[in-house]
């Protein structure tokens, strides 16, 4: 079981994930809309999550700028990038993100992935 | 006038509204607004050459000089907006600065005229034009690589040909005058000089309209690949929520044996869709 930061500006995709995730046994700790609401939202965990779920293409600021924010905070967070931008793969794992799930995927395909990356130390 | 100067100016003329019709092509099909700027500079640089004419025909000298300085100043704004249309498409440049330009090209050659110099005054406007041609080759060669990410090998060479044509035109027009030819060979016999300069004039805009044809194909390549990359995002999206949204319904075990079927198959075309998507990112 691991503690979830879903971050998407799809509201249909966060509401999917969350419920797919949550029957897995997760816990979503947190959702946010955009890359500005995502890095606010992590200055105020008292907890850092075991695991984000960031997108790329958003409103105000993008995955990759957000993500790389989030990493100068804390740069032990573990990052997973769900993204239909597949152009930004190269760019975000050298920034230190731990997997690029290319969108459309299966569910499994993701529950595999978080499990994988959530045992890695 | 002799004919070899009529025929170059003419042949000029003509490259030009060829130059004109592709830019206004260029803005219609591609919609980008720089191509403005050069549709300027191509119809100017087309009141240039007539002007030129102009100046031979009429006998008059006081016309004739007014045609000349009409002429120089032509050059000079056409060439301004020619240059910088070109460049945008490496740097935006600011519209003031263009203004600014534009101002001076004018003013300079105008007040010079105004006060009697006329031949400073055809020659200022020369002077004008040399520098643009200057300043615009000089920054993207120092900037090779920003200049090299914005358009493709191919226009990156075309446009060290078109630098090396106006380089060599510029020079051996400054050595022709310091030996005593008249301003654009004008009232002069027919020499040498007369059809080196047209000869590399009309070589230098053929090889002005190859390089902005190079740059229309690195834009409309440009923007293809933005449009599929945008639908193809929109569609990844898409396909995932209907996907994630049919695996989890069919979770319920009470589901009726005929919507479990119809939910597979709702996930068996996204899954086709998704294979299609990845195609199209493939052939990009």
């Amino acid at each position: 079981m691991a503690t979830i930061f879903l971050i998407d500006d799809d509201l249909s995709i966060i509401k999917l994930f969350d419920k797919f995730l949550t029957i897995l046994g997760h816990v979503i700790v947190a959702k946010a809309y955009d890359g500005e609401e995502a890095v606010k939202l992590f200055h105020e965990f008292r907890k850092i999550p075991d695991l984000i779920l960031m997108d790329h293409r958003m409103p105000k600021k993008d995955g990759l700028t957000a993500a790389k924010e989030i990493l100068n905070f804390n740069n032990k967070s573990k990052i997973i990038f769900l993204s239909a931008d597949y152009t930004v793969k190269d760019e975000a794992l050298a920034l230190g993100a731990k997997y690029f799930l290319e969108k459309p995927f299966k569910l499994d395909k993701l529950s595999q992935i978080i499990e994988k990356v959530s045992m890695e130390t | 006038m002799h004919a070899i100067a009529i025929f170059g100016i003419l042949l000029l003329i003509s490259l030009r509204v060829v130059g004109l019709i592709i830019a206004i092509e260029f803005l219609r099909d591609l919609k980008e607004s720089k191509f403005k700027i050069l549709i300027i500079g191509w119809f100017i640089w087309i009141l240039a050459g007539c002007s030129a004419l102009l100046s031979g025909v009429y006998e008059n000298q006081l016309f004739s000089d007014i045609f000349l300085l009409i002429n120089g100043i032509t050059t000079s704004i056409a060439g301004l907006f020619v240059m910088m249309g070109l460049f945008s498409y490496f740097q935006e440049l600011p519209g003031k600065i263009l203004a600014i330009l534009s101002i001076l090209f004018i003013s300079v050659p105008l007040i010079s005229f105004l006060l009697g110099f006329y031949n400073i005054a055809s020659n200022l406007s020369s002077m004008f034009l040399f520098l643009i041609i200057v300043v615009f080759s000089i920054v993207p060669l120092r900037r090779k690589e920003t200049f090299k990410n914005n358009i493709s090998i191919k226009s990156y060479y075309w446009y060290l040909i078109v630098l090396l044509a106006f380089y060599s035109l510029t020079i051996s027009y400054v050595i022709f005058i310091f030996q005593g030819y008249s301003f654009g060979f004008y009232s002069d016999e027919f020499s040498i000089p007369m059809f080196v300069n047209y000869f590399l004039g009309n070589a230098s805009t053929i090889a002005l309209i190859i390089y902005s044809i190079h740059i229309e194909y690195d834009i409309s390549k440009i923007q293809k690949f933005k449009l599929t990359d945008k639908y193809s995002h929109d569609l990844g999206n898409l396909i995932q929520v209907i996907s994630s949204a049919a695996i989890l319904t069919n979770v319920n075990k009470d589901l009726k044996k005929e919507k479990v079927e119809n939910l597979d198959l709702i996930q068996k075309k996204c899954e086709e869709a998704a294979k299609l998507i990845k195609d199209i990112r493939k052939n990009q």
